[in-house]
């Protein structure tokens, strides 16, 4: 078999490997959008019913609602939550998540520094020369939100302690299974919802106060949250489209070379076809 | 029977619960608070504790519910945690073990000032709660 040949089933062979992988992870990021969208579905109550109580409470306090973590103060410095992922094979979601940060970065006139979610978003935020001074591993649900937690508790700390006087987070918003958008919203003092008045009367317990001191932590821990889980299905719809057009390039790959094997198999049997008849030819013409 | 209402119980992690009840007891922060059907519109805090829940065929479920809130409106009652486990969903070996772990804390506090006591107290309490929501004996320290 001439080395032609042979180079060309082998490449077509690596292609298939190549392919197969390609395949299973589209196959493992479709399950994990799949669950990712169930987790952020089944806790979008809670965040509705949080930021309702809230706007209850703040209809009944006279004046504004008074909490540490809603308080502003002149801005000296920013923290900036950079939330994407462990891996990469998912598209652009890395890039443009940073992309959104260096550009946030560049237009602040105080200093800022970065915390990042995610093994790969930690390296490419080091590379960006952002200022990184935290790295918290990708969120996962086998975690029950422990990990999320700590995450919140961080941010709260920094913000409590003075470190920062705002938290911004930057995060992927997931808008479709094949959109999502790199955003920057507050968390840090907390914007608050809308204050509302009840229809009727409603007794709260033991006080509002207590309801502030109680409320106001449980929301912005649902607004970094939803932040975080909003990544997360960004992440996997970004990775299974990745993932299907490469499943589907090497699909293509295949049947180009498939039929190159086909011509250079061809070519070796006319080219064999012709010794044969130029031999005989010869020998002919010899007797 | 008497008439029953809608509970949700939601957390950030998920929805634990979302029933019928006939009854509901729960842990405030100024006591225990009983809900029945028709009840006025309510926001109050919760304290760590244990929340029991009785359907309409008389079945009771217990939940350990740990800080948040409980809301009475006409759609329903909404109890919002930061957790929430039912009693047959505890993991009574990771419960003893934060029990351990929290009591450990508080006993190194002394030498180590960087121990956060307020949170090791506060983790104290929730695995002792989750322990007897689960109706697992407490080891003692």
């Amino acid at each position: 078999m001439p080395e032609n040949l042979r180079t060309l089933r082998r490449k077509r062979e690596i292609v298939g490997e190549i392919q197969q992988i390609t395949r299973a992870m589209k196959l493992v990021s479709a399950a994990k959008l799949k669950r990712s969208l169930s987790w952020r579905e089944a806790t979008q109550a809670y965040f509705e019913e949080i930021d309702r109580a809230l706007g209850l409470v703040a209809g009944q306090v006279e004046g504004e609602i008074v909490h540490p973590l809603v308080t502003r103060r002149p801005v000296r410095r920013i923290g900036l939550l950079l939330c994407g992922g462990d891996k990469g094979l998912c598209g652009a979601f890395n890039a443009s998540i940073l992309a959104k940060a260096r550009q946030f970065v560049r237009g602040s006139d105080v200093r800022v520094q970065t915390y990042t979610v995610g093994t790969r978003t930690a390296e490419m935020a080091r590379r960006a020369r952002l200022n990184v001074v935290r790295e918290f591993p990708a969120i996962s649900e086998r975690q029950r939100g422990s990990d999320v937690q700590d995450i919140v508790r961080y941010m709260m700390h920094v913000f409590e302690s003075g470190t920062v006087d705002r938290v911004e987070v930057c995060y992927a918003r997931f808008l479709s299974r094949i959109t999502n958008e790199p955003v920057i919203d507050r968390v840090l003092p907390a914007p608050l919802p809308e204050a509302r008045v009840a229809d009727r009367a409603v007794i709260f317990e033991p006080d509002v106060h207590e309801l502030v001191q109680q409320l106001v932590p449980q929301h912005v821990t649902a607004r970094i949250f939803q932040a975080l889980l909003s990544s997360a299905a960004s992440e996997h719809s970004a990775r299974l489209m990745a993932m299907t057009a490469a499943t589907e390039n090497a699909e293509e790959m295949i049947s180009d070379l498939t039929r190159d094997i086909n011509r250079a198999r061809q070519a070796e049997i006319t080219s064999e076809l012709l010794d044969v008849v130029s031999g005989g030819d010869a020998l002919q013409r010899q007797g | 029977m008497p008439e029953s209402f809608h509970v949700r119980i939601l957390t950030p992690m998920r929805e634990v619960a979302d029933i019928d009840a006939v009854y509901l007891n729960a842990t405030a922060t100024d006591g225990k608070l009983g809900v029945m059907a028709r009840h006025a519109p309510l926001l109050t805090r919760l304290d760590i504790g244990t929340m029991v829940i009785t359907e309409p065929g008389g079945v009771r479920r217990h939940f350990a519910t740990v800080g948040g809130v409980l809301r009475v409106t006409e759609r329903g009652v909404f109890v919002l945690v930061e957790a929430a486990e039912e009693a047959d969903e505890i993991d009574i070996e990771r419960a003893r073990n934060a029990l351990e772990r929290a009591r450990q804390r508080l006993r190194e506090r002394r030498s180590d000032p960087s121990i956060d006591v307020s949170r090791a107290e506060l983790a104290l309490a929730r695995a002792i709660n989750r322990l007897r929501v689960a109706g697992a004996s407490t080891p003692r320290a």
